[in-house]
């Protein structure tokens, strides 16, 4: 029978479950043994993970013992999961695709040697999108089975979501991290870009791959973002206070396109809580082809994604799913001078972006067009994500309400290149301010 | 400022269908036919936008060389 006390902090924040960890309110071995019973029961339906590896979990969140060591690491004994194209020392590693089948890896990503180093217990793999690109995992929404859980990061934000582990580490290249974030009401975070090593990750795109981290407070994803980059300070569970209320950006331009109504009322009446609350608001134009941007992304993506994958193609492209097919197939026909041309596109817009970036704490607009779509045959729209993701800043998605259908509204915050501490400093407020508190989807 | 493109060169469309043809053959060509003709806009789109700049030749972005690690520097 697993103790009440145990059972709250599964349900809570990994930056309280640190905490509790490290006073001995809790233990490694009983938190990871909640969690994989949380993941034996809900699994069969949610279909999060790749694979467990429960034996191996349980071993190491035991040999930590019950109680922490004097100085123990910012992460020590919370169980957490890998998306399944990070590698994993002696974990099979496939990406979500059976082409990649017993591909196990002889060492640790780096992203996951330093989470290890924090002290953090790896319970498995979380399902992603084949090859982490637009042919859906099985993953299933715990809002709602017959919506999409987003991708290719689903896995990571159902199981975050329904409380099998504390944060996930993923990729984003497109919207893979905040739009499973947001679909599945959890908190998504993609740092700039090279802030994280993506060293022993199976590429998309590697110049725009960036790692990443789904959890359930801003505070647990500032957290992981220390410890994954090597800038926070060890120990620290949350960013510093605001020094006052946050200037912000509302950028309707090309975003408010692309929603539905529901959508965009939920954006403007978060930026209208944020300015009662004391946050200066004021909608900002960038002046930026945000659709030349698109197409850029599209290119660049599919070039390296063809070229990271060519050999595979080769052997075995048949057996790929008709939608990798042609993407890899499209890379494939990329002249050379068009992918150099949409470099160029993505330098030019990238430097007009970061000078209306620097004026304001962080821009905000919605994730996605709708909440999470009615379709399981793909992941959703990325649309609103490329912008950030392909100009290397960083953004992070907050849940901030639910539906009238019952599913998870959030909103996206984005900064300037290279100031990911103030842009979860700002989300932070932002969320606090909100105060959303969605109701765990699954009991 | 802008400036005009004056020699004729084979359109991205002419040259991603013949390429794909012969790459992948006619039938799988056929099947890529309407995602390639998307890509032909982007590519379209992206070239129209870089070459209505004026740069001075010596200051056009190009990506970096390899760093020995295999990735970009």
């Amino acid at each position: 029978m697993t103790r009440p006390a145990v059972v709250d902090t599964v349900m809570g924040p990994l930056t309280e479950a640190a905490e509790l960890l490290r006073a001995g309110t809790v233990t490694p071995g009983e938190l990871t043994g909640a969690c994989l019973e949380r993941i034996d029961r809900i699994e069969p339906e949610l279909r999060a993970w790749a694979r467990v590896d429960a034996a191996r979990a349980l071993e190491q969140a035991r040999s930590l013992g019950p109680s922490p060591p004097p100085s123990s690491p910012p992460l020590w004994g919370v169980p957490v999961g890998v998306k399944d194209n990070i590698e994993t020392r002696g974990l099979a590693t496939t990406a979500g695709s059976p082409l990649l089948a017993g591909n196990v890896p002889e060492r640790d990503a780096e992203p996951v040697r330093r989470l290890r180093s924090a002290g953090a217990v790896v319970l498995g793999k979380t399902a992603c999108t084949e090859l982490a690109t637009n042919d859906p995992a099985p993953t299933r929404n715990p809002w709602s089975a017959r919506h999409s859980p987003g991708g290719s990061s689903a896995g990571s934000g159902a199981a975050v979501a329904a409380r099998m582990c504390f944060a996930t580490i993923d990729t984003q290249t497109a919207g893979d991290i905040l739009r499973p974030a947001a679909y599945t009401g959890v908190v998504g975070f993609k740092p700039s870009y090279g802030q994280v090593s993506h060293s022993g990750v199976i590429p998309v795109a590697w110049s725009i791959d960036t790692v990443g981290f789904q959890a359930r407070t801003v505070r647990d994803v500032a957290l992981l973002s220390g410890v994954l980059s090597g800038t926070g300070a060890p120990g620290s569970s949350a960013p510093p206070d605001h020094a006052g209320a946050p200037r912000i950006g509302l950028i309707r331009d090309y975003f408010y396109e692309l929603c539905d109504e529901p959508v965009r009322r939920n954006t403007d009446d978060v930026a209208e809580q944020l300015a009662r609350a004391g946050a200066t608001v004021e909608e900002i134009h960038p002046g930026v082809d945000f659709s030349l941007l698109h197409a850029a992304h599209r290119t660049v993506t599919f070039a390296e994604c063809a070229a990271v994958h060519e050999d595979l193609y080769r052997r075995r492209g048949t057996e790929m799913s008709e939608k990798l097919r042609t993407l890899i197939e499209l890379g494939l026909v990329t002249p050379a001078v068009s992918y150099v041309q949409a470099q160029r596109v993505r330098a030019r817009l990238a430097a007009g972006l970061q000078r209306e970036l620097e004026r304001v704490d962080a821009v905000l607009m919605p994730v996605a067009p709708t909440t999470a779509p009615a379709d399981l045959t793909g992941t959703g729209s990325s649309g609103l994500l490329i912008p950030w993701t392909f100009c290397g800043f960083p953004a992070v998605s907050i849940p901030t309400g639910l539906s009238e259908e019952g599913l998870p509204y959030a909103v996206q915050l984005a900064g300037a290149i290279l100031t990911d501490q103030r842009l979860l400093v700002t989300a932070d407020w932002c969320s606090r301010t909100v105060d959303a508190r969605l109701p765990v989807p699954v009991a | 400022m802008t400036r005009q493109s004056a020699t004729r060169q084979p359109s991205p469309q002419e040259t991603l269908t013949a390429w794909a043809g012969l790459l992948f053959g006619p039938e799988r060509a056929g099947r890529i036919a309407p995602s390639l003709t998307e890509r032909i806009g982007h590519l379209d789109q992206i070239s129209r936008a870089e070459l209505s700049y004026d740069d001075e030749p010596a200051t056009r972005y190009c990506p970096p060389a390899p760093a020995p690690d295999g990735h970009g520097s």
